[in-house]
């Protein structure tokens, strides 16, 4: 790649640059700051989309009455049972029987408490799920 | 007050170590520190899933460089992992009350100063903390233009981070770092090294058998799971080689800069010539990036599509197996 190859075309970088190895006109090889390149954008939007999706499905779900808020907000810090298993000690079972709308509103603060910290939200945060359709993913 | 000085990497470990070792004198470019430490590689594993996609890299497993500085440099490391959070902050406070700058493994997720579509749960991220702000920490983290400010909440959480690759508060710094290291020599035992790497670890898993694998693998991908989700492992794979900061073609560019470097140092025509040769080759990693992006975004289903993406996988293989059978003699 040369450097006037080194694309520069808009991202997810939000105006950060990307360092890319590229030759000069000599042949040799500098760093070249790169603010991105649509194939960075699609692979990554692909990534985010499914993020998003995950979020969708869970919101959808609780709405339904089929999930407790706890599977939105784990959906939201892009985790799945396992790795929220690693972060709160709680075994994955466990977990999955609290992303049921009925065991979870029968929590005890405690326990509440340590989900809220893995996750790092309130327990106000924990048992309500924001309005509309449009949510951050973190 | 600090005199750490901030330069822009292309990859977090390698720019993490180069930033260490010019910090205690001794001046490397990133891409003599990711040769000499042996970063570049390639493996698929299609029985190892992340998040349910089967594992690609492009280069060799974390850590990997820090530890072939010890090898081939003579640098000591000292290195650090604590059970809670609050030994390892005071450690870390006690380190830049030191004047000492330090390497830290984080997960990339909780790091706000990272754009927010960048964030994902990947806790092999390397920076170094090199100062205070009142109650946050100075950060140069290798993979951004400047140094940042990094929240303490955000460093607690991402030197805590969990799941595969957990950081369990990981801190390094040089203890020693040679005055005068033998680079020639560290240069060619690396060359060979990687190129023994490549070319010779008989499972088709690794190296030029690994891209090969993953081409026949590919190809059937449409037909085994459905175009939704090949479309998603191929746009996986495509992250690997780019996204993941790499200096552009999975790490194939920079590699081609250190044989460059290398071919100057050794005074090896030889390694000039393979760096121009593993430049084409990036040229082609980055068509497959190209037109695996293509069919990532028009979402059509293009069964051809694939055949060709296999193709110009083999082709890499090819040119990469030739290219590094060629430095096995050449140093």
């Amino acid at each position: 790649m040369k450097k006037a190859e080194v694309p520069q075309e808009e991202s997810m970088l939000e105006g950060h640059q990307r360092a890319c190895y590229a030759l000069d006109e000599q042949g040799r090889y500098v760093v070249v700051g790169s603010i991105g390149w649509e194939v960075e954008k699609v692979v990554n939007g692909q990534a985010n989309e499914e993020v998003r999706q995950a979020i969708a499905t869970a919101l959808a779900r609780f709405r339904a009455g089929g999930m407790s808020p706890l599977g939105y907000h784990m959906a939201r810090r892009q985790m799945d049972a396992a790795m929220l298993s690693a972060y709160s000690g709680i075994l994955r079972l466990r977990i999955h029987w609290h992303l049921r709308p009925g065991p979870f509103a029968r929590l005890p603060e405690a326990m509440l408490q340590r989900y809220a910290e893995a996750l790092q939200i309130s327990t106000d945060e924990l048992c309500r799920v924001p309005e509309g359709e449009v949510h951050a993913r973190l | 007050m600090h005199d750490f000085e901030h330069q822009h990497a292309a990859h977090c470990e390698s720019g993490t170590v180069a930033a260490l070792l010019r910090h205690q004198g001794l001046n490397l470019s990133e891409p003599m520190v990711f040769g000499i430490g042996g970063g570049l590689f390639f493996l698929h594993l299609s029985f190892v899933k992340m998040g349910g996609i089967p594992l690609t890299s492009y280069r060799d497993a974390p850590r990997v460089i820090i530890r072939n500085m010890e090898k081939r440099l003579g640098v000591r490391w000292r290195q650090h992992r604590y059970r809670s959070v609050a030994s390892a902050m005071h450690a870390l406070d006690g380190f830049l009350a030191q004047g000492q700058p330090v390497g830290l493994q984080t997960g990339i997720y909780w790091l706000s100063y990272f754009p927010i579509d960048m964030r994902f749960h990947f806790n092999g991220h390397n920076i170094v903390a090199f100062g205070r702000q009142g109650e946050d920490y100075l950060v140069s983290d290798p993979v951004l233009e400047t140094s940042v400010m990094c929240l303490a909440g955000d460093l607690r959480r991402a030197r805590f981070a969990k799941g595969p690759f957990a950081p369990r508060g990981l801190a390094y710094y040089p203890e020693h770092v040679p005055a005068d290291p033998d680079l020639k020599a560290a240069a060619r035992d690396a060359i060979r090294h990687t190129a023994r790497r490549m070319t010779g670890v008989p499972v088709p898993f690794f190296g030029v058998r690994g891209i090969r694998s993953l081409a026949n693998k590919l190809e059937r991908w449409p037909e085994k799971l459905g175009s939704e989700q090949a479309r998603k492992w191929v746009s996986s794979v495509v992250r690997m080689q780019e996204e993941i900061g790499t200096g552009g073609a999975g790490f194939r560019f920079m590699y081609a800069a250190f044989l460059q470097e290398a071919a100057e140092l050794l005074k090896t025509p030889a390694l000039a010539e393979a760096a121009r040769d593993l430049t084409a080759t990036g040229d082609r990693w980055r068509d497959f990036a190209v037109q695996g992006a293509q069919l990532v975004k028009n979402k059509q289903d293009d069964s051809d599509a694939y055949a060709k993406l296999a193709t110009i996988l083999r082709e890499c293989a090819d040119r990469e197996q030739e290219i590094f059978t060629r430095l096995k003699t050449a140093v």
